[in-house]
C-alpha cells in the first residue's frame, strides 16, 4: 500500500478510536518481518466497493478489544460477552474503513458489506501490516486493494 | 424543548451508543425509538410520532436510501426531518442524500457535541 494511504489509514484508525472508543492511539511503522499478532487475536474483516475496490483487515488483542468495546457501549468490561465484544469490534471496523475509503476517494459512491467476524487469518495473513498501540495493548490492520489481492 | 428521536441503524451497538451520546449531549429527550433498518423505521413512524430521525445508509432489507425516498413518496419530509448518520462520508454520498431529501448529514466518528448541533440547526431549535 502506498504511503499516502497508509496514511490515511493511520488517521482514520486515530479518529474513529479517539473520538468513538475514547483510546489514545500510536501508529507505529512496523519493519518487514517483525512478529505480528498471533491466532489468539480477534480478527475482522470489511469489503469495500468503490473506486478502488478492496478489503480491510483489523486484528486486536482481546483485552484490548474488550477495553475498547466498554469504552464504547457506556458498560464495565467484566459485564461483556463475546457476542458484545464482537458487535462492538464490527462497528468500529465498519467506521475506520468507513473513514479510510472516504478520504481516499471521495467523488464516486462507495459501498461497504457488513463486517465479518474471525475471517481476517484468510489470504495473505503474513503480509505486512500497520502496528497501532492503544491504551490497552495492540491492534493492527491491513488494507488489500484490489489488484493486490 | 424535549424531542423525540427515531434512531435507525442494523447495529444494536450503533444504536446504544447513539442513544448515550443523546444523552450525555445536553439534549433533553422524552422518546427515543429505535429501528433496525429503513422498513422497520416506516412501521415505527406508523404508529409513532417522532421529531427527527436519524438513519444510517447500509442497512438489510431497507436502506437508508431507499428509507428516504419511501418519506420522501409519503410526502412526509417537510415535516420529518431525517439526519444521515454514515461511515460514507465522500461528497458524492453526501450530495445524494440531501437531494434525496435529508435534512442533515454527520459523519461517523463523531463528538456528541456535533450530533446535537446538527440536531438542532435541523429542528431550528437555535433560532428559538
Amino acid at each position: 500500500m502506498s504511503d499516502p494511504w497508509k496514511q490515511a489509514l493511520e488517521s482514520a484508525t486515530e479518529q474513529v478510536l479517539s473520538t468513538m472508543f475514547f483510546s489514545d492511539v500510536v501508529a507505529v511503522r512496523t519493519a518487514a518481518g517483525q512478529e505480528q499478532l498471533g491466532e489468539e487475536a480477534l480478527a475482522i474483516m470489511v469489503a469495500f466497493y468503490g473506486s478502488p475496490s478492496g478489503r480491510y483487515h483489523v486484528w486486536i488483542e482481546p483485552r484490548a478489544a474488550r477495553e475498547l468495546s466498554a469504552a464504547f457501549l457506556g458498560v464495565d468490561a467484566a459485564e461483556l460477552n463475546i457476542d458484545r465484544v464482537a458487535a462492538a469490534m464490527c462497528e468500529m471496523a465498519n467506521m475506520i474503513c468507513g473513514a479510510f475509503v472516504s478520504a481516499i476517494e471521495g467523488s464516486t459512491l462507495i459501498r461497504l458489506d457488513a463486517p465479518v467476524f474471525g475471517s481476517a487469518a484468510a489470504a495473505g495473513a503474513d503480509a505486512p501490516r500497520q502496528r497501532f498501540l492503544l491504551d490497552a495493548g495492540i491492534m493492527e490492520a491491513r488494507v488489500d486493494m484490489e489488484g493486490e489481492l | 424543548m424535549a424531542i423525540s428521536v427515531l434512531i435507525v441503524d442494523d447495529s444494536p451497538a450503533m444504536r446504544a451508543f447513539i442513544r448515550r451520546v443523546l444523552e450525555v449531549s445536553g439534549l433533553e429527550t422524552r422518546l427515543c425509538l429505535e429501528a433496525g433498518d429503513g422498513q422497520e423505521a416506516l412501521e415505527i413512524l406508523r404508529d409513532h410520532q417522532v421529531d427527527v430521525v436519524l438513519s444510517d445508509i447500509n442497512m438489510p432489507r431497507m436502506s437508508g436510501e431507499q428509507f428516504v425516498e419511501q418519506l420522501s413518496v409519503m410526502n412526509v419530509l417537510k415535516t420529518l426531518p431525517v439526519i444521515v448518520v454514515s461511515t460514507d462520508s465522500t461528497e458524492a454520498r453526501m450530495r445524494q442524500m440531501l437531494a434525496l431529501g435529508a435534512r442533515g448529514y454527520v459523519r461517523k466518528p463523531f463528538t456528541p457535541e456535533r450530533l446535537k448541533q446538527e440536531i438542532e440547526r435541523v429542528l431550528g431549535m437555535g433560532d428559538e
